[in-house]
């Protein structure tokens, strides 16, 4: 069992991937299609339930697959823990 | 690797499914419709990538006998929209082996609208649109004999309208992940296309750099080779959508559908896959991981590819790839990680 390195629901990095202001190449491709529909899901309906809902799926996702994702979650979160 | 992947006689296939096991065939429907009653699912095409090279084969059936690790749930048919369900249906930790037919209310729902079932992408779906034997290929005809299908061998019945998916869990730890093999990058003097209408099959009008263009019109003006797909950058994974074989008049049917919200480029073979001596796709597979996979038969027919990346893996080559959603110029392929 690896220890998460998953930041929690609050960590604004979230935001920052689903309104699109990081832009992330995955290479797992379920990630980069998982991702890119909620960007746009957040994009075509910019309430902030709109937002949660799609937290909720990518997050799940992140969850569920994150021994695939280390490197992504290191990349996309890093600077925002080191600012922290 | 799965227990066996590969062409084997109808009656071999016959002692398979006596035997008791779990099975996907692929083959000529006249060869499916021989076997008898049993746990397996089936789909036609006549096409293989079987070494690296292309084969077409009438007689044969592909077998795919899943890994022992893999238990297979259940076998659920979904007619037009009621394939939405498939997401529902999946285990939650798991793999979907997805077959549909080409043109059936299925494929078509899926190709629209997979992208927005909910939670598509957190249970593994793969799988590929059937097809049939080229020379009978008319998309007009009536005539059920001579369109592509799916084989439910629970009932022994096929259908030109159904999907079919085998439902497979697999034990805490060991994961199934679908993954592709894209032998087309965006070219870098490509324009951006954007579509106006949301899910499209069917495409008249686009924006190429912002200008709005008859699309079909603009292909042939500026002599935009369409044996190559456009292709849509989803954070990194690069989906491609195939262009018809021939255009002619101010419409045009896709493959698969184009989304109003993503931004499409023309592509070109991908500078690794350009030497076709050099770059068997088989090369990239872990033969270890590998649980099943197919590639694109427009790739073998538009390139004439008789080995190398356009050719694709070994395995069936198919209408449409499914990899969560339905892709074009493809090779999708699944496999087992712990």
């Amino acid at each position: 069992m690896i220890e998460s390195i998953l930041p929690s629901k609050e960590h604004e990095g979230w935001r920052k991937l689903l309104e699109g202001q990081i832009s992330h190449n995955f290479s797992f491709v379920a990630a980069g299609l998982c991702v890119a529909r909620n960007i746009r899901e957040v994009r075509r309906n910019k309430s902030e339930e709109s937002y949660n809902t799609a937290l909720s799926e990518v997050y799940e996702f992140f969850r569920k697959y994150e021994r695939f994702l280390i490197n992504d979650i290191r990349e996309i979160f890093t600077f925002e823990m080191e600012a922290a | 690797m799965p227990n066996l992947y590969k062409l084997i006689d109808t009656s071999e296939a016959t002692e398979l499914i006596r035997s008791g096991g779990s099975f996907s065939f692929i083959g000529d429907e006249r060869a499916l419709a021989k076997l008898p009653k049993g746990n397996w699912v089936g789909g036609t095409t006549c096409y293989f990538t079987i070494d690296g090279k292309s084969v077409e084969e009438r007689d044969k059936v592909f077998v795919i006998d899943y890994p022992a690790v893999a238990k297979l749930e259940k076998i659920s048919l979904y007619k037009g929209e009621t394939v939405s369900n498939v997401t529902n249906d999946a285990p939650e930790n798991g793999f979907t082996i997805l077959f549909m037919p080409a043109g059936s209310g299925a494929s078509l729902h899926y190709s629209q609208f997979a992208p927005t079932y909910p939670g598509l992408f957190l249970k593994p779906i793969a799988g590929w649109i059937t097809g049939m034997y080229l020379p009978d290929w008319n998309p007009a005809s009536t005539h059920k004999d001579k369109l592509p299908k799916t084989f439910n061998g629970l009932t022994g019945e096929s259908d030109t309208d159904s999907a079919i998916a085998m439902h497979f869990s697999l034990p805490q730890g060991k994961f199934a992940i679908v993954k592709t093999i894209n032998p087309f990058v965006a070219r870098k003097d490509s324009p951006v296309i954007r579509f106006e209408g949301n899910n499209s099959l069917i495409v008249r009008d686009a924006f190429v750099d912002g200008k709005k263009v008859n699309l079909p019109k603009y292909i042939l003006e500026n002599k935009v080779d369409f044996r190559f797909p456009i292709q849509a950058n989803y954070s990194g994974t690069l989906i491609n959508v195939s262009l018809p074989p021939e255009i002619q008049g101010e419409e045009m049917l896709l493959h698969q559908a184009v989304f109003s919200d993503m931004d499409y480029r023309f592509t070109e073979v991908a500078p690794e896959f350009k030497d076709s001596q050099k770059s068997c796709a088989n090369n990239v597979i872990d033969p270890k991981k590998f649980i099943a996979g197919c590639s694109c038969i427009l790739n073998h027919l538009s390139f004439n590819t008789n080995g190398g990346a356009l050719c694709g893996i070994d395995g069936p080559l198919t209408f449409g790839e499914i990899c969560y959603q339905i892709v074009g110029n493809t090779s999708v392929y699944l496999e087992m990680e712990e």
